[in-house]
């Protein structure tokens, strides 16, 4: 069963009266439990995609299914709903509400996937990413390599089918990427959500350890994807 | 991690805003519930309280100014009536009873009324209530009996620390320099128990004793001779009708004795209206300036919640990206509003029960009057509601805003 499936998705934004085009895919998928990495320089659309996908966007034309859903015929409070439910986000930046520990910044995630907040389970993911001690710390007492766990644990606790993450180790050095980048995929197979990462470092990469997908500089996606 | 627990631990994140934002709502509101309690509580006292008191017969005169000075122990009597005017309008069968009263004098600052005698024990003070001399009852003694004995109201008692067997001076008149009947000493034999009324704060001594006082010696014979005695006034208690309304027969009575030239019938109930109408300005102000005070605090919750808004885009666009929908984020900021709103409501409630226990004291030692501060008003009952509703109308521009927050654009890198 394909986790994503993009068929002819256009995405153009308006520019001194001619639409640019971001996203030109004609057909691409992610397989259900896959783990896929998509490479591409700053810029050729890959935020965009991801966007699209977590259906925090709509495309300009074209469809979009995720787990079996067809995002683009969803209004926006269902689209808001299934993302809450069936994928998980870790941002670039972390995004941690900063007012809250670790631990509630992990409850809040459960919060919005409409299911009962359980302090354990919310403990026991921080324990697996390493952060046990570390609960009720606020974000601005962590490192960001720990911001980042959080920010995985937090993806995690919904138990969604999809884990997007939009450059997750952009803050980081390149030996704490590979960790990080190790950790997530670790903790997707372990949870048995699918996985697709966007990143532009090529440390990124070469530390990941499934199916890798290049977008070019038309932003359309690269007709030969490697295996690594 | 329930919405409710996300609101409360918004509200502490911006502890300063909203603590000053919730005291101004409680400001607001404690000056609404205490002008609104005291007020309604005046009208309550001089009204329903009113006190025991179908009809005063008095002279002619401010018939506003007989009932201050018959009821509430204020003011001074316009005049005398005859005696005799008060057995003939004793004998219509209207009338129920009356007691009789002389006013004008007084002692360490409270009245000294002189009274007949069945006003210690068939006066009542309000329905189906006479004054009480039972210690259980916070009363001590006995009624006075002779010439030279009086009772003591129990505010009066407490604040001059009556004892029974002292002994008292009046003074003839009620204001500061009037002579004293340095020979006359009257005993305290009673203390009747707390009644809640401006009985309490008035000292009675028999009625004779009035004319019999040293310096009296121009109406000495008034106190045996009862076709030449004047008195200030009577209560007079109206037969009611079945169920217990006032006997519109009253109306012929009032008109018969307004009349004559000597005396006049004043129904409490009907005068009181008028002193509310002379100074219901300045509750009017009060009430004004209260309510002015509420709309500024709700102002202020405004500018408080839409700066705290401002700080709060990145944490609502992160809520929506887990899964918030734009109507999980409008009701949370109607939700904070509102419970800041609530809080602060809330506050004042307390504070402004607090403001009308205070002002409850001042007014008992002014008055005798007893005020509660414990009274569920109108304000009480409507104020918690309609706090609420003023926290949701406030709340809908920050909420709205926050409805249109765009995730993508405010998920921007925390520096």
């Amino acid at each position: 069963m394909k986790i994503i499936e993009v068929s002819d998705l256009l995405m153009t934004y308006p520019l001194d009266g001619h639409a640019l085009t971001v996203l030109d895919i004609p057909a691409w998928s992610v397989d259900e439990g896959e783990q896929v990495a998509l490479f591409g320089p700053s810029g050729c659309g890959k935020s965009t995609l991801l966007h699209i996908i977590a259906g925090l966007q709509t495309p300009t034309a074209g469809t979009v299914r995720v787990c079996g859903q067809q995002l683009t015929t969803m209004g926006e409070a269902a689209r808001d709903r299934f993302r809450g439910r069936r994928i998980g986000y870790v941002f670039q930046n972390f995004n941690l509400l900063q007012g809250y520990t670790a631990l509630d910044n992990v409850l809040v995630g459960m919060t919005f996937s409409h299911q009962r907040p359980d302090r354990g389970a919310a403990e026991a993911l921080l324990a697996e990413v390493g952060l046990s001690d570390r609960l009720r710390h606020y974000p601005a007492q962590m490192s960001i390599g720990e911001q980042q766990r959080v920010a995985i644990a937090r993806a995690l606790v919904k138990k969604p089918a999809l884990i997007l993450a939009d450059e997750p180790t952009g803050s980081l050095d390149p030996r704490r990427s590979g960790d990080v980048v190790a950790s997530l995929q670790a903790a997707c197979r372990k949870h048995g959500c699918s996985l697709l990462l966007v990143s532009h470092e090529p440390e990124v990469i070469a530390a990941f350890q499934r199916r890798i997908a290049f977008m070019d500089l038309n932003r359309a996606m690269a007709a030969g994807e490697a295996l690594a | 991690m329930n919405l409710a627990r996300i609101i409360a631990k918004s509200l502490r994140q911006h502890w300063l805003s909203t603590g000053m934002a919730v005291f101004s709502i409680a400001l607001g509101v404690a000056l609404l519930v205490s002008v609104v309690s005291l007020r309604e509580q005046a009208h309550r006292n001089f009204t329903d309280v009113g006190l025991g008191v179908d009809a005063v017969l008095g002279p002619k005169g401010s018939p506003l100014q007989i009932v201050l000075n018959a009821v509430y122990h204020l003011e001074e009597m316009p005049g005398k009536i005859p005696w005799t005017t008060y057995e003939k309008v004793l004998k219509d069968p209207l009338v129920v009873e009356g007691i009789p009263f002389c006013t004008g004098h007084s002692y360490a600052g409270f009245r000294v009324n002189a009274i007949g005698d069945r006003f210690q024990t068939d006066f009542e003070y309000q329905p189906g209530k006479h004054f009480s001399f039972r210690l259980e009852d916070g009363g001590q003694g006995r009624p006075f009996e002779k010439h030279d004995e009086a009772v003591a109201g129990w505010e009066v008692a407490k604040e001059l620390g009556i004892r029974l067997g002292d002994s008292f001076n009046p003074v003839c008149g009620v204001r500061a320099g009037d002579p004293v009947h340095i020979h006359d000493n009257i005993r305290f034999v009673g203390i009747m128990g707390p009644t809640g009324t401006p009985h309490d704060r008035a000292i009675y001594i028999p009625l004779t004793t009035f004319y019999t006082l040293g310096g009296h010696e121009a109406v000495a014979e008034m106190a045996v001779n009862e076709e030449h005695r004047e008195i200030s006034g009577a209560y007079l208690k109206i037969r009611r009708l079945p169920g217990g309304a006032m006997n519109p027969g009253i109306m012929d009575l009032k008109y018969n004795i307004n009349q004559s030239a000597t005396a006049q019938l004043v129904v409490p109930n009907e005068v009181l209206p008028s002193l509310f109408n002379i100074i219901g300005w300045v509750d009017k102000t009060l009430l004004a300036i209260a309510l002015l005070v509420t709309l500024l605090s709700a102002l202020f919750l405004l500018v408080s919640l839409l700066s705290a808004l401002r700080e709060r885009r990145r944490d609502l666009a992160l809520m929506r990206s887990l899964g918030a929908t734009r109507r999980t984020v409008l009701g949370l900021m109607l939700s904070e509003s509102v419970a800041m709103a609530v809080l602060g409501g809330v506050l004042g409630l307390g504070i402004g029960h607090g403001i009308v226990a205070i002002g409850a004291e001042a007014i008992r030692v002014e008055t005798g009057l007893r005020f509660s501060a414990f009274y569920l008003s109108s304000a009480d009952v409507l104020l918690l509601p309609a706090i609420a509703i003023l926290g949701l109308v406030v709340g809908l521009v920050p909420a709205i805003q926050a409805y249109r927050t765009g995730v993508l654009k405010n998920l921007v890198p925390v520096s």
